[in-house]
């Protein structure tokens, strides 16, 4: 399968919508640090701050960093190594 | 005959571009690959601490500090975006503009880091101090060390890019710094939440 052709010349078709994505990026980290500050159960606020966490990388990823729009061979070489990395911690967490 | 004058690399970058890849760009992205495993390592190594050994020494450390330092980190990511979209425009003075903007945006962060590092030392928390203190120091330490890189790779671009290196058809050295450097930010926005949040 052809992926999509690479960035290297040429504009881009259409314009990002980088303002909001840095926008949400913005508004997200200000909640977890509202939350941070909370009376919440540890393991509640834990879990909404690793969902943050990944929200907030994957659309720097995807929109910054223009995965979503790249061929997605370059999404492959860097979600082996992001998996194995979440297997490692949940490895490590185990022993 | 033609097809046999034809150099190996030629029909490789050939094979990319089928693709739809440029192999500067895949390059860089298996250097981050090997950057993830990097961290990786030493995510884990202060995430086993931090789970099996809690230490007390995790109180002392200023959320709101490096909250304000995670923004200024956050906005820089938007203005090399914005950089790389104003040279992919041709905007030469908008590019070198929000490169100017995100080089200062890094040396306020390595500062700010610079001045938790300095608090903690003055409270007793050092690299050598306690097994929280130095996978805390190696893992901030050493992503302090990649923005610090970052800064220098964004000035030598911004050098360049004044010269009248990259335009609209040729961008490909700002993408790539770019990819470095959002790289960085995400590595921070996985460590802001795993040493200070959680």
């Amino acid at each position: 399968m052809v992926g999509r052709p690479a960035t290297s010349t040429g504009t881009r078709s259409h314009p990002a919508p980088y303002g909001r994505v840095f926008l949400v990026l913005v508004l997200a980290t200000a909640a977890e640090l509202v939350l941070a500050s909370s009376s919440l159960g540890a393991g509640v606020r834990t879990s909404i701050f690793l969902l943050f966490t990944l929200l907030k990388a994957g659309l720097v990823v995807a929109f910054f960093m223009h995965l979503r729009r790249d061929s997605k061979y370059y999404s492959y070489v860097i979600l082996f190594p992001a998996v194995m990395l979440l297997f490692f911690i949940l490895l490590t967490l185990a022993v | 005959m033609s097809m046999a004058s034809h150099s190996h690399s030629e029909d490789l970058h050939r094979a990319g571009k089928a693709l739809g890849l440029d192999h500067t760009k895949l390059g860089m992205w298996f250097f981050l690959a090997s950057e993830v495993m990097f961290f990786g390592g030493l995510i884990a190594t202060f995430t086993h601490y931090k789970v099996n050994h809690p230490a007390p020494e995790a109180a002392a450390l200023d959320v709101v500090l490096v909250g304000i330092n995670t923004f200024v980190l956050l906005t820089s990511s938007f203005t090399v975006v914005r950089s790389l979209a104003a040279i992919e425009e041709g905007r030469r003075g908008a590019f070198l503009a929000y490169l100017g903007v995100t080089i200062v945006l890094g040396i306020a962060f390595l500062s700010g880091q610079g001045y938790e590092f300095v608090s903690l030392y003055r409270d007793g928390l050092t690299l050598t101090s306690t097994l929280f203190g130095s996978s805390f120091f190696t893992l901030t330490g050493f992503h302090g060390l990649h923005v610090l890189v970052g800064v220098i790779w964004a000035i030598v671009t911004l050098l360049r890019g004044a010269r009248g290196r990259f335009s609209a058809a040729d961008f490909m050295g700002v993408e790539i710094f770019g990819l470095y450097w959002h790289f960085v930010d995400v590595v921070w926005i996985v460590l802001f939440t795993v040493i200070y949040l959680i």
